[in-house]
Protein backbone atom coordinates (compact mmCIF):
# COMPACT_ATOMS: atom_id res chain seq x y z
CA UNK A 1 0.00 0.00 0.00
CA UNK A 2 1.59 2.79 -1.23
CA UNK A 3 0.75 6.13 1.36
CA UNK A 4 -0.56 9.13 -0.15
CA UNK A 5 0.39 12.62 1.16
CA UNK A 6 -2.39 13.76 3.62
CA UNK A 7 -3.71 16.75 1.38
CA UNK A 8 -3.49 14.07 -2.05
CA UNK A 9 -5.50 11.60 0.10
CA UNK A 10 -7.92 14.15 1.39
CA UNK A 11 -8.70 15.66 -2.01
CA UNK A 12 -9.66 12.23 -3.31
CA UNK A 13 -12.10 11.05 -0.56
CA UNK A 14 -13.44 14.64 -0.91
CA UNK A 15 -13.94 13.61 -4.54
CA UNK A 16 -15.01 9.88 -4.15
CA UNK A 17 -17.96 11.21 -1.46
CA UNK A 18 -18.64 14.15 -3.89
CA UNK A 19 -19.49 11.32 -6.47
CA UNK A 20 -21.14 9.37 -4.10
CA UNK A 21 -23.20 12.48 -2.73
CA UNK A 22 -23.73 13.39 -6.65
CA UNK A 23 -25.36 9.82 -6.79
CA UNK A 24 -27.71 10.06 -4.44
CA UNK A 25 -28.85 13.91 -5.18
CA UNK A 26 -29.69 12.32 -8.63
CA UNK A 27 -31.07 9.24 -7.36
CA UNK A 28 -33.54 11.92 -5.08
CA UNK A 29 -34.33 14.20 -8.11
CA UNK A 30 -35.41 11.12 -10.63
CA UNK A 31 -37.92 10.00 -7.89
CA UNK A 32 -39.29 13.43 -7.51
CA UNK A 33 -39.58 14.03 -10.94
CA UNK A 34 -39.92 11.53 -12.96
CA UNK A 35 -41.19 8.84 -10.33
CA UNK A 36 -38.16 5.84 -9.78
CA UNK A 37 -35.03 6.23 -8.90
CA UNK A 38 -32.24 4.56 -10.24
CA UNK A 39 -32.34 2.02 -7.79
CA UNK A 40 -35.53 1.39 -8.07
CA UNK A 41 -35.91 1.19 -11.98
CA UNK A 42 -32.62 -1.61 -11.52
CA UNK A 43 -34.78 -3.59 -9.15
CA UNK A 44 -38.15 -3.11 -11.46
CA UNK A 45 -35.64 -4.02 -14.41
CA UNK A 46 -35.03 -7.49 -12.69
CA UNK A 47 -38.22 -8.08 -11.36
CA UNK A 48 -39.93 -8.31 -14.26
CA UNK A 49 -37.67 -10.86 -15.71
CA UNK A 50 -38.06 -12.96 -12.35
CA UNK A 51 -41.95 -13.27 -11.47
CA UNK A 52 -43.14 -14.87 -8.21
CA UNK A 53 -39.38 -14.65 -6.82
CA UNK A 54 -38.16 -14.28 -2.86
CA UNK A 55 -36.55 -10.93 -1.82
CA UNK A 56 -33.73 -13.39 -0.76
CA UNK A 57 -33.29 -14.81 -4.80
CA UNK A 58 -33.43 -11.25 -6.05
CA UNK A 59 -31.41 -9.87 -3.86
CA UNK A 60 -28.62 -11.82 -4.82
CA UNK A 61 -29.42 -11.34 -8.80
CA UNK A 62 -28.66 -7.58 -7.53
CA UNK A 63 -25.77 -8.23 -5.49
CA UNK A 64 -27.47 -6.66 -3.09
CA UNK A 65 -27.59 -7.55 0.71
CA UNK A 66 -31.19 -8.21 1.62
CA UNK A 67 -31.36 -5.02 3.97
CA UNK A 68 -30.53 -3.02 1.53
CA UNK A 69 -33.17 -4.60 -0.80
CA UNK A 70 -35.42 -3.92 1.80
CA UNK A 71 -35.73 -0.14 2.04
CA UNK A 72 -36.23 -0.27 -2.13
CA UNK A 73 -39.01 -2.84 -1.86
CA UNK A 74 -40.84 -0.91 0.94
CA UNK A 75 -40.83 2.31 -1.20
CA UNK A 76 -42.01 0.02 -4.52
CA UNK A 77 -44.60 -1.58 -2.27
CA UNK A 78 -46.40 1.22 -1.05
CA UNK A 79 -46.10 3.06 -4.47
CA UNK A 80 -47.83 -0.46 -5.78
CA UNK A 81 -45.28 -1.31 -8.25
CA UNK A 82 -44.57 -4.58 -7.06
CA UNK A 83 -46.89 -7.01 -4.81
CA UNK A 84 -45.94 -9.24 -2.49
CA UNK A 85 -47.32 -12.29 -0.91
CA UNK A 86 -46.65 -14.88 1.14
CA UNK A 87 -45.53 -18.86 -0.67
CA UNK A 88 -47.78 -21.21 -0.17
CA UNK A 89 -44.67 -23.72 -0.04
CA UNK A 90 -43.16 -21.76 2.81
CA UNK A 91 -45.43 -19.27 4.83
CA UNK A 92 -41.83 -18.01 6.19
CA UNK A 93 -41.23 -16.60 2.65
CA UNK A 94 -42.84 -14.00 0.73
CA UNK A 95 -42.86 -13.65 -3.08
CA UNK A 96 -42.44 -10.47 -5.10
CA UNK A 97 -43.70 -9.70 -8.77
CA UNK A 98 -44.01 -6.41 -10.52
CA UNK A 99 -47.73 -5.07 -10.67
CA UNK A 100 -49.22 -3.98 -14.03
CA UNK A 101 -48.51 -0.16 -12.57
CA UNK A 102 -45.14 -1.12 -12.16
CA UNK A 103 -44.72 -2.43 -15.09
CA UNK A 104 -45.81 0.78 -16.77
CA UNK A 105 -43.66 2.83 -14.65
CA UNK A 106 -41.01 0.79 -16.10
CA UNK A 107 -41.58 1.21 -19.28
CA UNK A 108 -42.32 4.84 -19.12
CA UNK A 109 -39.22 5.50 -16.91
CA UNK A 110 -36.76 3.63 -19.25
CA UNK A 111 -37.69 6.09 -21.86
CA UNK A 112 -37.13 8.85 -19.92
CA UNK A 113 -33.72 7.62 -18.47
CA UNK A 114 -32.88 6.99 -21.94
CA UNK A 115 -32.75 10.22 -23.03
CA UNK A 116 -31.49 11.63 -19.43
CA UNK A 117 -28.73 9.73 -19.85
CA UNK A 118 -28.29 9.74 -23.60
CA UNK A 119 -24.28 10.04 -23.10
CA UNK A 120 -23.51 7.65 -20.51
CA UNK A 121 -22.05 5.41 -22.36
CA UNK A 122 -19.04 8.54 -23.24
CA UNK A 123 -18.26 7.42 -19.58
CA UNK A 124 -18.12 4.03 -19.65
CA UNK A 125 -14.89 3.35 -18.48
CA UNK A 126 -14.56 6.19 -15.93
CA UNK A 127 -17.51 4.24 -14.17
CA UNK A 128 -15.32 1.17 -14.57
CA UNK A 129 -13.00 2.32 -13.04
CA UNK A 130 -14.43 3.67 -10.38
CA UNK A 131 -16.56 0.32 -9.81
CA UNK A 132 -13.27 -1.29 -10.04
CA UNK A 133 -11.48 0.64 -7.93
CA UNK A 134 -13.93 0.49 -4.78
CA UNK A 135 -14.89 -3.48 -5.31
CA UNK A 136 -11.33 -4.40 -6.23
CA UNK A 137 -8.54 -2.14 -4.82
CA UNK A 138 -10.26 -0.71 -1.34
CA UNK A 139 -12.05 -3.82 -0.73
CA UNK A 140 -8.87 -6.13 -0.97
CA UNK A 141 -6.88 -3.59 1.19
CA UNK A 142 -9.95 -3.82 3.73
CA UNK A 143 -9.68 -7.57 3.89
CA UNK A 144 -5.65 -7.80 4.41
CA UNK A 145 -6.38 -5.34 7.30
CA UNK A 146 -8.83 -7.48 8.55
CA UNK A 147 -7.05 -10.82 7.93
CA UNK A 148 -3.56 -9.80 9.37
CA UNK A 149 -6.21 -8.60 12.45
CA UNK A 150 -3.93 -4.83 13.02
CA UNK A 151 -5.06 -2.97 15.34
CA UNK A 152 -6.69 0.18 14.26
CA UNK A 153 -4.23 2.41 16.35
CA UNK A 154 -0.81 0.23 14.71
CA UNK A 155 -1.96 0.99 10.97
CA UNK A 156 1.07 2.89 10.29
CA UNK A 157 1.29 5.19 6.75
CA UNK B 1 -51.97 -23.64 -1.82
CA UNK B 2 -53.59 -20.50 -3.71
CA UNK B 3 -56.66 -20.61 -5.60
CA UNK B 4 -55.12 -19.51 -8.95
CA UNK B 5 -58.06 -16.98 -9.56
CA UNK B 6 -57.89 -15.45 -6.57
CA UNK B 7 -56.40 -11.68 -6.04
CA UNK B 8 -52.62 -12.81 -5.53
CA UNK B 9 -53.00 -15.54 -7.86
CA UNK B 10 -54.22 -13.47 -10.90
CA UNK B 11 -51.62 -10.82 -10.16
CA UNK B 12 -48.85 -13.25 -9.61
CA UNK B 13 -50.13 -14.97 -13.11
CA UNK B 14 -50.46 -11.69 -14.55
CA UNK B 15 -46.85 -10.93 -14.04
CA UNK B 16 -45.83 -13.83 -15.95
CA UNK B 17 -47.35 -12.50 -19.12
CA UNK B 18 -44.80 -9.28 -18.84
CA UNK B 19 -41.67 -11.64 -19.75
CA UNK B 20 -40.95 -14.62 -21.92
CA UNK B 21 -42.65 -17.49 -20.59
CA UNK B 22 -43.54 -21.43 -21.45
CA UNK B 23 -46.76 -22.32 -20.73
CA UNK B 24 -47.07 -25.94 -20.18
CA UNK B 25 -49.43 -28.70 -19.80
CA UNK B 26 -50.50 -31.98 -18.39
CA UNK B 27 -53.37 -33.30 -20.98
CA UNK B 28 -55.56 -36.07 -19.11
CA UNK B 29 -57.56 -34.47 -16.42
CA UNK B 30 -55.97 -30.85 -17.35
CA UNK B 31 -56.67 -30.30 -20.84
CA UNK B 32 -59.15 -32.79 -21.11
CA UNK B 33 -61.67 -34.65 -18.90
CA UNK B 34 -60.38 -37.72 -17.46
CA UNK B 35 -62.80 -40.62 -19.20
CA UNK B 36 -63.21 -44.60 -18.60
CA UNK B 37 -62.27 -44.98 -21.66
CA UNK B 38 -58.54 -43.12 -21.85
CA UNK B 39 -58.69 -43.37 -26.04
CA UNK B 40 -61.72 -41.49 -26.27
CA UNK B 41 -59.89 -38.28 -23.99
CA UNK B 42 -60.44 -35.21 -26.31
CA UNK B 43 -60.22 -31.80 -25.38
CA UNK B 44 -62.76 -29.74 -26.66
CA UNK B 45 -63.18 -27.20 -29.48
CA UNK B 46 -63.29 -24.21 -27.31
CA UNK B 47 -59.95 -25.74 -25.27
CA UNK B 48 -58.18 -26.15 -28.61
CA UNK B 49 -59.18 -22.93 -30.12
CA UNK B 50 -57.81 -21.38 -27.01
CA UNK B 51 -54.66 -22.94 -26.73
CA UNK B 52 -54.10 -22.42 -30.71
CA UNK B 53 -54.74 -18.72 -30.09
CA UNK B 54 -52.16 -19.09 -26.67
CA UNK B 55 -49.57 -20.75 -28.73
CA UNK B 56 -49.65 -17.75 -31.74
CA UNK B 57 -47.87 -15.84 -28.91
CA UNK B 58 -46.14 -17.65 -26.50
CA UNK B 59 -44.36 -20.90 -25.90
CA UNK B 60 -47.08 -23.87 -25.48
CA UNK B 61 -45.95 -27.63 -24.31
CA UNK B 62 -48.21 -30.40 -23.63
CA UNK B 63 -46.63 -32.94 -20.92
CA UNK B 64 -48.39 -36.15 -20.63
CA UNK B 65 -48.19 -39.63 -19.49
CA UNK B 66 -49.48 -40.68 -23.21
CA UNK B 67 -47.47 -42.13 -25.79
CA UNK B 68 -46.00 -39.30 -27.82
CA UNK B 69 -47.79 -40.03 -31.05
CA UNK B 70 -51.06 -40.82 -29.34
CA UNK B 71 -50.90 -37.46 -27.84
CA UNK B 72 -49.74 -35.43 -31.15
CA UNK B 73 -52.57 -37.47 -32.64
CA UNK B 74 -55.39 -35.24 -30.49
CA UNK B 75 -53.89 -32.15 -31.79
CA UNK B 76 -54.62 -30.05 -34.85
CA UNK B 77 -52.37 -27.48 -34.45
CA UNK B 78 -49.13 -28.89 -34.37
CA UNK B 79 -46.93 -26.07 -33.27
CA UNK B 80 -47.17 -27.04 -29.76
CA UNK B 81 -43.84 -28.72 -28.14
CA UNK B 82 -44.99 -32.66 -27.44
CA UNK B 83 -43.30 -34.58 -24.53
CA UNK B 84 -44.87 -37.62 -23.81
CA UNK B 85 -44.38 -40.70 -21.73
CA UNK B 86 -44.06 -38.78 -18.69
CA UNK B 87 -40.78 -36.81 -20.28
CA UNK B 88 -39.38 -40.03 -22.04
CA UNK B 89 -40.57 -39.23 -25.32
CA UNK B 90 -40.25 -35.90 -27.15
CA UNK B 91 -37.27 -34.12 -25.61
CA UNK B 92 -33.31 -34.94 -25.77
CA UNK B 93 -34.14 -38.52 -27.17
CA UNK B 94 -30.99 -41.19 -25.96
CA UNK B 95 -31.91 -44.01 -28.96
CA UNK B 96 -29.73 -46.61 -26.70
CA UNK B 97 -31.94 -45.42 -23.22
CA UNK B 98 -34.81 -45.46 -25.02
CA UNK B 99 -34.13 -48.76 -26.39
CA UNK B 100 -33.38 -50.34 -22.85
CA UNK B 101 -36.68 -48.46 -21.46
CA UNK B 102 -38.45 -50.60 -24.10
CA UNK B 103 -36.92 -53.95 -22.70
CA UNK B 104 -37.86 -52.95 -19.35
CA UNK B 105 -41.30 -52.20 -20.51
CA UNK B 106 -41.66 -55.19 -22.44
CA UNK B 107 -40.34 -57.39 -19.19
CA UNK B 108 -42.84 -55.75 -16.94
CA UNK B 109 -44.80 -56.79 -19.37
CA UNK B 110 -44.62 -60.19 -19.57
CA UNK B 111 -44.01 -60.75 -15.59
CA UNK B 112 -47.41 -58.48 -14.70
CA UNK B 113 -49.39 -61.16 -16.93
CA UNK B 114 -48.18 -63.72 -15.06
CA UNK B 115 -49.12 -62.10 -11.68
CA UNK B 116 -52.05 -60.46 -12.09
CA UNK B 117 -54.51 -63.53 -11.73
CA UNK B 118 -57.46 -62.65 -9.90
CA UNK B 119 -58.97 -60.33 -9.76
CA UNK B 120 -58.77 -59.36 -13.13
CA UNK B 121 -61.90 -57.78 -13.45
CA UNK B 122 -61.44 -54.27 -15.13
CA UNK B 123 -57.55 -54.30 -14.73
CA UNK B 124 -55.70 -53.53 -18.37
CA UNK B 125 -52.38 -52.90 -18.64
CA UNK B 126 -51.51 -50.82 -21.26
CA UNK B 127 -48.06 -50.80 -23.37
CA UNK B 128 -46.74 -47.60 -23.99
CA UNK B 129 -43.73 -48.73 -25.45
CA UNK B 130 -41.28 -47.23 -22.95
CA UNK B 131 -43.13 -47.34 -19.75
CA UNK B 132 -46.62 -49.46 -18.70
CA UNK B 133 -49.63 -47.87 -17.05
CA UNK B 134 -51.91 -49.98 -15.61
CA UNK B 135 -55.69 -49.20 -15.60
CA UNK B 136 -58.45 -50.09 -13.01
CA UNK B 137 -61.14 -47.56 -13.53
CA UNK B 138 -63.62 -50.30 -14.68
CA UNK B 139 -63.04 -52.27 -11.63
CA UNK B 140 -66.16 -52.39 -9.49
CA UNK B 141 -63.54 -52.94 -6.70
CA UNK B 142 -61.37 -50.27 -7.50
CA UNK B 143 -59.19 -50.52 -3.69
CA UNK B 144 -59.21 -54.20 -4.14
CA UNK B 145 -57.89 -53.92 -8.10
CA UNK B 146 -55.59 -51.29 -6.73
CA UNK B 147 -54.18 -53.34 -3.69
CA UNK B 148 -53.42 -56.56 -5.90
CA UNK B 149 -51.86 -54.29 -8.83
CA UNK B 150 -49.05 -52.79 -6.01
CA UNK B 151 -48.13 -56.58 -4.49
CA UNK B 152 -47.66 -57.54 -7.93
CA UNK B 153 -45.32 -54.85 -8.62
CA UNK B 154 -43.17 -55.41 -6.21
CA UNK B 155 -42.33 -58.84 -7.22
CA UNK B 156 -40.86 -56.94 -10.55
CA UNK B 157 -37.40 -57.60 -11.49
CA UNK B 158 -35.86 -54.74 -11.77
CA UNK B 159 -37.67 -52.72 -9.67
CA UNK B 160 -39.79 -50.18 -11.39
CA UNK B 161 -40.76 -46.36 -10.79
CA UNK B 162 -44.56 -46.27 -9.46
CA UNK B 163 -46.61 -43.06 -9.91
CA UNK B 164 -49.62 -43.01 -9.15
CA UNK B 165 -52.73 -41.53 -10.92
CA UNK B 166 -56.19 -41.15 -11.16
CA UNK B 167 -57.17 -44.93 -11.17
CA UNK B 168 -53.92 -45.68 -12.95
CA UNK B 169 -50.80 -47.00 -11.68
CA UNK B 170 -47.88 -45.80 -14.37
CA UNK B 171 -44.14 -48.09 -14.26
CA UNK B 172 -41.28 -46.28 -15.41
CA UNK B 173 -38.06 -47.07 -15.71
CA UNK B 174 -35.72 -45.93 -12.35
CA UNK B 175 -33.62 -43.53 -13.70
CA UNK B 176 -35.76 -42.52 -16.48
CA UNK B 177 -36.55 -38.60 -17.07
CA UNK B 178 -39.18 -37.14 -15.47
CA UNK B 179 -42.01 -34.45 -16.32
CA UNK B 180 -39.97 -32.17 -14.54
CA UNK B 181 -36.81 -33.22 -16.23
CA UNK B 182 -38.90 -32.71 -19.47
CA UNK B 183 -40.05 -29.07 -18.51
CA UNK B 184 -36.68 -27.79 -17.58
CA UNK B 185 -35.35 -29.10 -21.13
CA UNK B 186 -38.36 -27.40 -22.92
CA UNK B 187 -37.28 -24.02 -21.04
CA UNK B 188 -34.05 -24.59 -22.60
CA UNK B 189 -35.24 -24.75 -26.14
CA UNK B 190 -37.90 -22.46 -25.83
CA UNK B 191 -35.37 -19.84 -24.48
CA UNK B 192 -37.80 -18.79 -21.40
CA UNK B 193 -36.78 -18.64 -18.02
CA UNK B 194 -40.10 -18.61 -16.79
CA UNK B 195 -42.42 -21.46 -16.70
CA UNK B 196 -46.02 -22.03 -16.08
CA UNK B 197 -47.28 -25.62 -15.39
CA UNK B 198 -50.39 -27.07 -14.40
CA UNK B 199 -51.00 -30.54 -13.99
CA UNK B 200 -54.25 -33.14 -11.84
CA UNK B 201 -52.32 -36.14 -10.60
CA UNK B 202 -49.36 -37.08 -8.70
CA UNK B 203 -47.57 -37.59 -12.20
CA UNK B 204 -47.41 -33.99 -11.91
CA UNK B 205 -45.68 -33.71 -8.60
CA UNK B 206 -42.19 -34.02 -10.30
CA UNK B 207 -42.94 -30.93 -11.50
CA UNK B 208 -44.24 -29.47 -8.54
CA UNK B 209 -41.35 -29.92 -6.56
CA UNK B 210 -39.19 -28.24 -8.98
CA UNK B 211 -37.38 -25.92 -6.58
CA UNK B 212 -36.68 -23.38 -9.34
CA UNK B 213 -38.68 -20.30 -8.17
CA UNK B 214 -39.44 -18.95 -12.13
CA UNK B 215 -41.46 -22.04 -12.38
CA UNK B 216 -45.22 -21.21 -11.80
CA UNK B 217 -47.35 -24.53 -10.47
CA UNK B 218 -51.19 -25.11 -10.49
CA UNK B 219 -52.78 -28.00 -9.78
CA UNK B 220 -56.12 -29.06 -11.04
CA UNK B 221 -58.25 -29.42 -7.76
CA UNK B 222 -56.97 -28.72 -4.02
CA UNK B 223 -54.97 -31.24 -2.65
CA UNK B 224 -53.64 -30.62 0.78
CA UNK B 225 -50.14 -32.84 0.12
CA UNK B 226 -49.09 -31.23 -3.22
CA UNK B 227 -46.03 -29.30 -3.97
CA UNK B 228 -47.84 -26.73 -6.28
CA UNK B 229 -48.03 -23.48 -5.30
CA UNK B 230 -51.58 -22.78 -6.91
CA UNK B 231 -54.77 -24.33 -8.04
CA UNK B 232 -57.74 -24.06 -9.57
CA UNK B 233 -61.32 -25.99 -8.83
CA UNK B 234 -61.83 -28.31 -11.69
CA UNK B 235 -60.85 -29.20 -15.07
CA UNK B 236 -63.79 -26.91 -15.49
CA UNK B 237 -61.56 -23.82 -15.07
CA UNK B 238 -59.21 -24.77 -17.83
CA UNK B 239 -60.72 -22.36 -20.27
CA UNK B 240 -61.34 -19.82 -17.78
CA UNK B 241 -57.74 -20.06 -16.95
CA UNK B 242 -56.42 -19.68 -20.86
CA UNK B 243 -58.54 -16.92 -21.25
CA UNK B 244 -57.03 -15.02 -18.35
CA UNK B 245 -53.95 -15.60 -19.71
CA UNK B 246 -54.59 -14.39 -23.01
CA UNK B 247 -56.14 -11.56 -21.61
CA UNK B 248 -53.19 -10.26 -19.53
CA UNK B 249 -50.88 -11.02 -22.90
CA UNK B 250 -53.08 -9.09 -25.00
CA UNK B 251 -53.14 -5.77 -22.24
CA UNK B 252 -49.22 -5.90 -21.78
CA UNK B 253 -49.16 -6.22 -25.87
CA UNK B 254 -51.38 -3.01 -26.23
CA UNK B 255 -49.62 -1.31 -23.51
CA UNK B 256 -45.99 -1.98 -25.50
CA UNK B 257 -47.85 -0.83 -28.25
CA UNK B 258 -48.87 2.44 -26.91
CA UNK B 259 -45.54 2.56 -26.17
CA UNK B 260 -44.08 1.91 -29.60
CA UNK B 261 -46.55 4.74 -31.42
CA UNK B 262 -45.39 7.19 -28.61
CA UNK B 263 -41.52 6.97 -29.32
CA UNK B 264 -42.40 6.83 -32.73
CA UNK B 265 -44.05 10.29 -33.14
CA UNK B 266 -41.81 11.69 -30.55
Amino acid sequence: MKPLSNPEFEDSMARLLSVNLSFLAINKALEASVGLSIVQWSLLQALIRMPAVSPLALAKTLNVTPGTLSATLSRLLRKKYVFACVDPRDSRKKMISITREGKDALVLTSRIFSSIFSDIHTVHNEIDLIEHFLTNNAKQNLQKIKKHKIPKKDLQF
Amino acid sequence: MIYLFSKSGLKLLESLCFTKTLFAFDFDGTLSKIVKEPGNATISKRTHGLLEQLGDQVPVAVISGRELSDLKSRFKYKSHLFVGNHGLEGINENASHQSSFREFSEDWKAQLETLIKEPREGIEIEDKIYSLAIHYRKSRKKKLAKTTILECLSFLKPSPRVIMGKCVVNIIPTGAPHKGVALLELMLKSNTKSAFYIGDDDTDEDVFSLQDANIFTVRVGQKAVSNAKFYIRDQGEINHLIETILSFLKQAKTAEFREARHEAFE
